[in-house]
């Protein structure tokens, strides 16, 4: 069940934020280039990489279904797509203003990192219409999937690509060899992550839950109006309109 | 509150976190209304079980209420 656990994980998920928003805000201490602006690398970058994950996940799910053509994982990779994009809108919109700040403008695009985000982000915006061009529910499923493996497939590659351009622009926090973060950034930087992590994964169950229990909703109602219960032949609320995968089958 | 006075970059970094609080409220926004609606079905289906069920013809009703209420045998 998708709910399980969820209130405490709901509340854990607000203290780690608070917690490292607390610690950006009171106790790391100022970046010695950047000044106050380099606040904005603990939520850009960690909505940044939990996104990424979470196209890689979708993928995985992906495959997941092609494998054992259960229903729950294709839901499961639609949903780790769909919150992903969402963190990818916070991620470019937090990136523009960092770039603003920091730059001088919204948006360069002679800078790899930006622009391949832009585009791996473009590219998981086409699976909507791609899944809904497609009105058999199964046949959906499947080609969905084939594109989150190919499409997750790419993100790694697309990261490893843009890492060996070595632009000189974007600060490179993680380097492979000799500078990086301080301790008092990393450890802020990381309950950041965590944080980010944490939400990502409260708001997919949450998701799941709300798929799972209109499922089941929708079961009920079908079974009602066999059973001789309720006129209505067209239903109404989320039944009717659902477009995106439901959990009926559990 | 902060160890150095804010430069005018403090615009945007206020900006980038209520951004980003903004998007998580209008998320869990749309998540409540669709939690709200199920609700509301779940109610509707409710309502049409116990329809169906006064609807039903004396015997029949009967029947069902004894299959359910205690009888003592």
């Amino acid at each position: 069940m998708s709910g399980r656990g969820l209130k405490q994980l709901s509340i854990l998920t607000a203290l780690v934020l608070l917690a490292g928003f607390a610690l950006v805000f009171f106790w790391v201490p100022m970046d010695a280039d950047q000044g106050f602006k380099q606040k904005i690398f603990y939520l850009h970058v960690p909505l940044a990489i939990v996104a990424l994950c979470g196209f890689v996940a979708g993928g995985v799910e992906g495959f997941r279904h092609l494998r054992t053509n259960d229903r729950s994982h294709d839901a499961n990779s639609y949903v780790f797509i769909h919150l992903s994009v969402i963190f990818g809108v916070a991620t470019l919109i937090t990136g523009m203003l960092w770039a603003k700040a920091s730059w001088g403008h919204f948006w360069v695009w002679d800078e790899p990192t930006l622009v391949s985000f832009l585009i791996v982000f473009l590219l998981y915006c086409t699976y909507y219409p791609f899944r809904y061009a497609i009105e058999d529910r199964d046949r959906q499923a499947r080609y969905a999937s084939v594109f989150a493996i190919t499409a997750g497939a790419f993100v790694p590659l697309n990261f490893m690509a843009v890492r060996m351009a070595q632009s000189l622009i974007h600060p490179r926090v993680f380097a492979t060899s000799g500078g990086g973060l301080p301790g008092s950034m990393l450890f802020t930087f990381l309950v950041c992550l965590v944080g980010i992590g944490l939400l990502w994964v409260t708001l997919v169950k949450l998701e799941l839950l709300g798929k799972q229990t209109s499922g089941q909703v929708s079961k009920l109602r079908r079974a009602l109006e066999a059973e001789g219960f309720g006129g209505s032949t067209e239903p109404t609320g989320t039944v009717g309109r659902r477009i995106a995968p439901n959990l009926e089958a559990q | 509150m902060f160890d150095a006075v804010p430069n005018d970059s403090t615009g945007y970094v206020v900006a980038a976190y209520v951004v980003f609080l903004a998007l998580l409220l209008i998320y869990l926004g749309i998540l409540g209304a669709k939690f709200q609606r199920i609700s509301r079905d779940i109610s509707e289906l409710t309502e049409e079980v116990e329809a169906g069920r006064r609807a039903e013809p004396a015997g029949q009703t009967g029947s069902t209420e004894a299959a359910k209420e205690p009888t003592g045998v």
